[in-house]
């Protein structure tokens, strides 16, 4: 019986070619879409679960609130929270708590020129860890003594790929590689190789060329690792087996009382994340890697599943619509003996077999396209990963589920039919499931238009991003990273007035942070309108007395810092206005004059700018003092006038290598490094529009299916109102206007859901575009034209056929 | 074997009512041949339909061999089709996608006979109509008289105790019409009912007695033998 229906299934799909491509082609690209998203979002879950102990390990965030913010007495909320934190907290809480197993720390990222021998890199995102950290992280390893390798100061456990950068063939165990220093974390000195590890796993939420001992830090800033306000640690904790995180957290505040003890000045708390959650979960600040998003996992798992609907539908409305065409069959079977449930099984294994083609062609899809997504996602995805027998069996579900949810109505609507009725040829059945095809096809593209809805409304905010004006100057600066070295910022006077005497460049400043890069905060005590010293932890950026000329930041009040002034170098400060509003001064200039302290500097604020996004447009412009400390920069940032970039960098470099030759030339553009910060949102909308417009595609192949057969079952009206006289614009007209009909309910039901999704989504940026009704507009004629391409084709090629000959067919 | 007293049935479509069977009553014994007979639109189809389960009566009774199946519901009628009951139409209504073999194995599969039987018994029943050579063709690849032999071995296969014939010479010249009658003459000898829809008196002459029908009633009846 199944090899009859098996035979029957697969004559009666290649009979009709058109039908059953349109169904295998729609189902395999929805396929391969929810396959590739679901091998997306399984990486994106699996991050950390691959270590022993995973359940084990949690991690601390630490909160501070200081000034203003301490009258709030509700808990710290989970986006104030830093990973980065104190050293002291981790042995404490190890040794008051005996759930607490073991505890170990990070310092990081630490960016190092490492050399041996004539190889010679900087090395960016290096961590100080403690000996146990091998305990805790799973990391294999190849050589060493994973118990032993980071006890003593100076010793380096290297990846493999780093170990092969260094050392090519030869053994790394016991060889030296010369450090550089890491400021405020270690003087230069020679690391020894005590262990080489399988490369950290990319699913890892953080990510490290190598590791130093915590004991080298600890050997050159032993005090910091008494110090509860100095923040340059990550703390993660092995506990007990039998460990409840709700009756740790209850024995928090007591431990912070009694380690910490209570400031007047400052609260601090911390609380746990659980090692699995921290990748996608945690909210909080400094990260020691790149995070995922939790909702986009949501929302790409949802296109998948809207993908899956509009081929889903395809195949429903196709079926249905063809129903006529199987009636009389349905009828013949019925009066030979078949009863219903034979003849539900037979079309649903139709369906089967149709997804079981489906689900070949999304592998074979996914197969293409697996390498290209994992470049755009920026993942280690691996096409033989596709094949196992786990994967197998998942496929077997889904062609059965799929086969099923698609084949159950048109099974129940075929099977339904009365033989009576059908073998006496007449029909009303093809007005009965029209109601509903209908209904699909509003679905289909009100999901459709809300994706294209949404491509534009992301296409528009990530341009917004790219365009806005952020206060500062960032075009054509080049910016050289000489890491802190000393011998630079010993000559970086000279070396400025060396670049600034070429003809390619205008201005020059060096800065211990241009936006984009990593800043620290700074506790500055600063006198209110009240004559009392108030203490807050604005950023800091470091900076040089050009810094502010250079990026062309505009004054709010005062002044800038400036060579005329000798008293600047060591008792000036330049704020922004958001600061000064921290301070309590709504009117920047009645803050010029006040008294600061900061870092052991004191002095009066001279200057404030007015407010620029130095950082990302997701968040606010947060407080920030510029303070002017020309021997702690790391970046020496040139204004390039010329459009021959090439050859400006070919001479920087060359007056570069001239003058610090022990320094590699290691540049950057500061737009491009700031836009970095957007990969994640670019990669968002590149996904997105790839999946859109795979949706859209799908649903247009179902409009295409329909309006095929609508034009051939009305072929003899066609044939009829032709002869009458009805010319071809008349003929297309009457076939396209209930498509598009359908269409514009689509554009009415996807606007407003779009509008909502989209204002949900624009929430993630501080600085955001209006919505607009043009948006909507142009995506609603987007999709109607789209709509219109696509049935008319169909409509005109009903339309020109010789009605002499259509009438014939009846 | 047949008993229908009474019979009903309207159609209804949104404004008129049609009554395509009103009272109609009559007996068919086992192994008779009857043939009905009546102008297009008299009920002719409506009856057939009744009386092979294909359709519900809307008044009346109907007894299939000493049970009432009028009030069957679609599983039970289906089951008592399959099993006693075989179509010839006038449109043959073979399905396309299927082989000639194939087209007369479907009944045999709906009854869940084993793949061995099935096929000893296709192949009796395709010699017997004189069509085995061509079980490998699809419908459309035949003339309307083999075609009519293949809807006629499909509703033998079988071996069903009643054939229900809706004017299954009326698409076909009279040589082919003749052939197609002396199949169901033949099987009528060897016991099986028939009960035909013809509109052809020379055809009727075939059977043991014809019923005259109008606008859903019973107008005459007369026995031939
Ligand atoms: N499905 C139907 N819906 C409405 N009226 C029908 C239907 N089938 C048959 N009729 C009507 O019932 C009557 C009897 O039809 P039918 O049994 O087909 O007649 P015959 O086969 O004798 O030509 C006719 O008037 C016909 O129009
Ligand atoms: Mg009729």
């Amino acid at each position: 019986m199944l090899r009859n229906y098996f035979k029957i299934a697969w004559r009666n799909l290649w009979k009709k070619k058109i039908y059953t491509s349109i169904n295998i082609l729609g189902l395999g690209i929805g396929m391969a879409c929810c396959l590739l998203i679901a091998i997306y979002v399984q990486d994106e879950l699996s991050y950390d679960k691959y270590h022993t102990n995973t359940n084990r390990i949690y991690r601390v965030v630490h909160a501070e609130t200081y000034g203003e913010d301490l009258k709030n007495t509700a808990p710290p909320a989970p986006g104030e929270f830093a990973v980065w934190g104190n050293a002291p907290v981790g042995p404490a809480l190890r040794a008051d708590f005996p759930e607490v197993e073991e505890v170990v720390q990070f310092s990081g990222r630490a960016d190092i020129l490492l050399r041996y021998g004539d190889k010679n890199f900087q090395e960016e995102g290096i961590f100080f860890a403690d000996a146990a950290v091998f305990d805790l992280f799973s990391w294999k390893f190849i050589a060493g003594n994973p118990k032993t390798a980071l006890e003593d100061p100076y010793s380096i456990v290297l990846p493999e790929s780093t170990a092969k950068k260094y050392f090519g063939e030869e053994n790394p165990i016991g060889k030296t590689l010369e450090g550089s220093s890491a400021p405020g974390r270690a003087n230069a000195g020679n690391y020894r190789v005590t262990g080489v590890i399988e490369d950290i796993p990319e699913n890892s939420h953080f990510n490290f060329p190598a590791l130093l001992s915590m004991n080298t830090f600890r050997k050159s800033r032993e005090d910091i690792f008494d110090m509860w306000g100095y923040v340059d640690f990550y703390t993660y904790l092995l506990v007990s087996e039998n460990f409840s995180i709700e009756a740790f957290e209850k024995k928090i505040p007591d431990f912070i009382t009694r380690r910490r003890g209570i400031s007047p000045d400052s609260k601090y708390t911390i609380a746990l994340e659980p090692l699995s959650d921290v990748y996608l979960k945690s909210e909080a600040g400094r990260q020691p890697g790149d995070t995922g998003s939790l909702p986009n996992i949501y929302i790409f798992s949802l296109i998948g599943l809207f993908i899956l609907a509009i081929a889903c539908i395809n195949f429903m409305n196709l079926s249905t619509a063809r129903s006529l065409e199987r009636a009389r069959e349905v009828g013949i079977r019925k009066t030979v003996g078949a009863a219903r449930k034979n003849l539900i099984f037979q079309f649903l294994s139709e369906s089967v077999l149709i997804v079981t083609f489906a689900a070949f062609l999304a592998l074979f899809f996914v197969f293409i396209a697996l390498p290209f997504v994992a470049d755009l996602t920026e993942k280690n995805f691996r096409s033989v990963d596709l094949f196992n027998w786990q994967s197998a069996l998942v496929y077997l579900c889904i062609i059965f589920g799929l086969g099923l949810l698609s084949g159950i109505y048109p099974a129940m609507v075929l099977s339904g039919f009365k033989p009576a009725l059908i073998l006496k040829g007449i029909s009303n059945t093809h007005t009965k499931g029209a109601a509903l095809r209908k209904g699909l096809v509003i679905f289909q593209f009100s999901l459709s238009i809300i994706l294209i809805i949404g491509t534009c409304i992301v296409f528009t905010q990530m341009g917004y991003l790219l365009d806005k004006d952020l206060g500062f100057d960032r075009e054509q600066m080049l910016v050289i990273d000489y890491n802190y070295d000393g011998r630079v910022n010993n000559k970086i006077e000279t070396l400025k007035n060396t670049f600034n005497h070429l003809p390619e460049i205008s201005s020059v400043a060096a800065a211990r942070t241009v936006p984009g890069s990593y800043f620290p905060n700074a506790g500055t005590t600063i006198e209110s309108q009240e004559g009392t010293m108030a203490l807050n932890v604005p950023a800091i950026y470091e900076v040089d007395v050009d810094f502010i000329h250079h990026f062309d930041l505009e004054l709010a009040a005062g002044r800038a810092y400036s060579r005329d002034f000798p008293v600047d170098t060591i008792q000036s400060l330049v704020i922004n206005e958001a600061t000064a509003r921290l301070y309590g001064y709504s009117n920047p200039g009645d803050i010029i004059g006040k008294r600061f302290q900061q870092w052991g500097r004191e002095g009066k604020v001279i200057g404030v700018v007015k407010d620029f996004n130095y950082l990302s447009l997701h968040q606010n412009i947060e407080p920030l003092t510029l303070r002017l400390a020309p021997s702690e920069c790391r970046y020496l940032t040139l204004k390039v006038t010329t459009s021959d970039l090439p050859a400006a960098i070919a001479r920087i470099k060359d007056v570069w290598t001239h003058a610090v030759p022990h320094r590699p030339f290691l540049y950057k553009f500061l737009d491009e490094d700031f836009n970095r910060q957007y990969q994640a949102d670019f990669r968002f909308r590149k996904l997105f529009t790839i999946f859109s417009c795979l949706a859209i595609f799908i649903a247009c192949l179902g409009l295409f299916g329909l309006a095929s057969y609508t034009a051939e079952q009305r072929t003899k009206e066609i044939g009829i109102r032709k002869v009458l006289g009805a010319s071809v614009t008349n003929v297309v007209m009457l076939l396209s206007k209930d498509f598009i009909k359908l269409v514009v309910i689509a554009i009415v039901i996807a606007s407003p859901l779009a509008w909502y999704a989209m204002t949900r989504w624009l929430e993630d940026f501080a600085y955001r575009i209006e919505l607009q009704w043009w948006m909507f507009t142009l995506a609603g004629i987007a999709a109607i034209t789209i709509a219109l391409l696509t049935v008319s084709g169909q409509s005109i090629k009903a339309a020109t056929t010789n009605p002499v000959k259509s009438l014939r067919t009846e | 074997m047949i008993k229908i007293t009474d019979l009903e049935k309207y159609y209804r479509t949104e404004e008129v009512q049609t009554v395509a069977l009103n009272k109609l009553s009559f007996d068919v014994r086992e192994g008779e041949f009857v043939a009905i007979m009546g102008p297009s639109g008299c009920g002719k189809s409506t009856l057939l339909n009744i009386l092979g389960l294909l359709d519900d009566p809307d008044g009346g009774s109907f007894i299939f061999n000493g049970i009432e199946v009028s009030g069957f519901n679609e599983r039970k009628r289906a089951n008592l089709r399959k099993h006693n009951i075989g179509f010839v139409f006038q449109s043959f209504n073979l399905i396309d996608e299927l082989t000639v073999y194939e087209n007369v194995e479907l009944p045999l599969i709906y009854t869940g006979v084993k793949a061995t039987d099935r096929k000893n018994r296709v192949h009796e029943v395709l010699e017997k109509m004189q069509i085995m050579h061509r079980r490998n063709h699809f419908p459309q690849q035949l003339s309307g008289g083999q075609q009519q032999r293949v809807a006629v071995a499909r509703a033998v296969v079988n071996n069903p105790k009643l054939i229900l014939a809706d004017e299954p010479t009326g698409n076909l010249d009279s040589s082919n019409g003749n052939e197609v009658m002396d199949l169901l003459t033949e099987l009528n000898q060897q016991g099986t009912t028939i009960i035909m829809v013809t509109h052809s008196e020379h055809d009727a002459k075939f059977s043991h007695r014809i019923i005259r029908m109008l606008d859903g009633q019973k107008v005459t009846e007369n026995v031939l033998v």
